[in-house]
């Protein structure tokens, strides 16, 4: 919170006055001013989309949904806040939304894709190779078992790394309620990872 | 502390969630129960994970293909605004200039001599219900041609709002009582499309705010016959009852009714 209250009283940064000039173009009919918008934004949306997603085509769907949406519903953006935000919590109800359609078409979310990470340099990576990968599959499996709001909440916390103010105010919730989902969610984790690690990875 | 309360904050202190006090009780626990450190340990190993799922990211070729699809479907800016967003916008931007209020007040008062001086001529149109609900949110397209015209499109400098209309009989007892009474309809057409047009209801029996609203649409000839109650996120609930001057109506935009009210 104090991040976004530093951005928003004083001066406002050189990126938020680009922003709010992006905007202003965008509400005055100029469309590539909002794509401009989009460049900036697109990979932090669907980074988020497939981390809540776990399905490239599904992350695909969402960001256009969330960047449609901004488009149309951008001349109610507060200019005095930061934009991030914004998105970051229209990214959650476009993935909420096709979340559960996905659930009505496959009554299933136990198929755990394989993921489509960027290629790295993976010599000097900890968390390279198999032993990694083992445990990363049973972190999505203890993820996916999570109640959904725990599940954002923990995504958004220690995966994205917002901090819980961020996060309470992205999910429209307040921050003790975070707090305490974060504290569940990683119990559960928890719990889930040690039986994992007890009966093995079927 | 035991070690049930310790662990809540144990998965707090994981990911720096905890303040200096916390911590510090925390730590006195920990160095006493050989357990909770190794609960702790398994916690902190777990959250290095999900930290470092931060850097499975999304491929070029994926984020250039999300935007082919996004950016063919911004060609067509007005097709993915949709005119009740068109509406909305307007509404807004209204507000935010005061000189077009003040410019469509001057219209208003000349228009409104007119008309009021025509309306007092006409007779109270057909007293059928304006309002015919096939449930309980349900409304079936009213035909309200012949209805009484409140708004041209005087103050409408995008012409994208065709005319506004106001039921018959709810037109003749506001012009009576200067209340808008309960089965009141109200529709705005579309000017872009013909057949397109939004209508509210006053009926505080089915709607929590007292107005429905409805949407009801001409595609290609094809007309709905039949519009659910738009959802209160819809956007003109909170705008209609935030800042239209009177009962959830833009009398301020409807020079007759403006005359009627006042003439009270």
């Amino acid at each position: 919170m104090e991040l976004l209250m530093l951005r928003t009283s004083g001066d406002p940064s050189p990126e938020a006055l680009e922003i709010e000039t992006l905007v202003r173009r965008t509400l005055a009919g100029d469309t590539a001013a909002f794509e401009q918008i989009v460049v900036r934004y697109e990979r932090r949306v669907m980074s988020l989309s497939l981390r809540m997603l776990r399905a490239v085509d599904d992350a695909q769907d969402a960001t256009q949904e969330v960047f449609l949406r901004a488009f149309k519903y951008i001349h109610r953006l507060d200019l005095q806040k930061p934009i991030e935000p914004w998105l970051m919590r229209m990214t959650v109800n476009a993935c909420r939304d096709i979340a559960r359609k996905k659930v009505r078409r496959h009554h299933s979310f136990s198929e755990i894709p394989a993921v489509d990470a960027d290629p790295r340099d993976e010599s000097k990576d900890p968390y390279a190779g198999f032993a990694w990968e083992q445990q990363r599959q049973m972190l999505w499996r203890a993820l996916e078992g999570l109640p959904e709001k725990e599940r954002m909440a923990v995504i958004l916390r220690d995966v994205e790394g917002f901090t819980t103010s961020e996060v309470a105010e992205i999910l429209e919730s307040s921050e003790g309620t975070v707090r305490s989902q974060i504290c569940r969610g990683r119990l559960r984790i928890k719990e889930a990872m040690d039986s994992m690690v007890k009966g093995g990875l079927r | 502390m035991t070690c049930d309360q310790a662990r809540d904050r144990l998965a707090l202190c994981a990911g720096g969630d905890l303040d200096r006090t916390e911590a510090a009780t925390l730590d006195r626990h920990l160095q006493e129960c050989a357990g909770c450190r190794r609960f702790y340990e398994g916690l902190e190993s777990n959250h290095a994970l999900l930290r470092s799922l931060r850097r499975e990211t999304v491929t070029p070729a994926s984020l250039s293909q999300m935007r082919a699809g996004l950016f063919s479907q911004l060609q067509d800016p007005a097709a993915v605004l949709g005119w009740r967003i068109r509406l909305e916008r307007f509404l807004l931007t209204g507000f935010r200039k005061p000189r077009y209020a003040v410019a469509s007040l001057a219209i208003a008062a000349i228009v409104s001599v007119t008309l009021f001086a025509q309306m007092r001529h006409v007779a109270a149109g057909p007293v059928a219900m304006a309002a015919v609900f096939e449930d309980r949110t349900t409304l079936l397209r009213p035909d309200y041609q012949g209805w009484k015209v409140v708004d041209s499109t005087t103050h409408n400098e995008h012409h994208a709002f065709g005319k506004a209309y106001i039921s018959p009989s709810a037109h003749k007892e506001f012009t009576q009582t200067g209340k808008f009474p309960e089965g009141t309809v109200m529709v705005l057409e579309s000017s872009k499309s013909p057949g397109s047009f939004l209508a509210s209801v006053k009926d505080s029996s089915r709607f929590e705010d007292g107005w429905g609203y409805f949407e009801f649409d001409d595609v290609g000839g094809r007309q709905t016959s039949k519009a659910s109650a738009l959802p209160g996120t819809a956007g003109c609930v909170a705008c209609h009852r935030d800042r239209a001057a009177m009962d959830h109506v833009f009398i301020q935009f409807y020079p007759v009714l403006r005359t009627a009210a006042g003439m009270l």
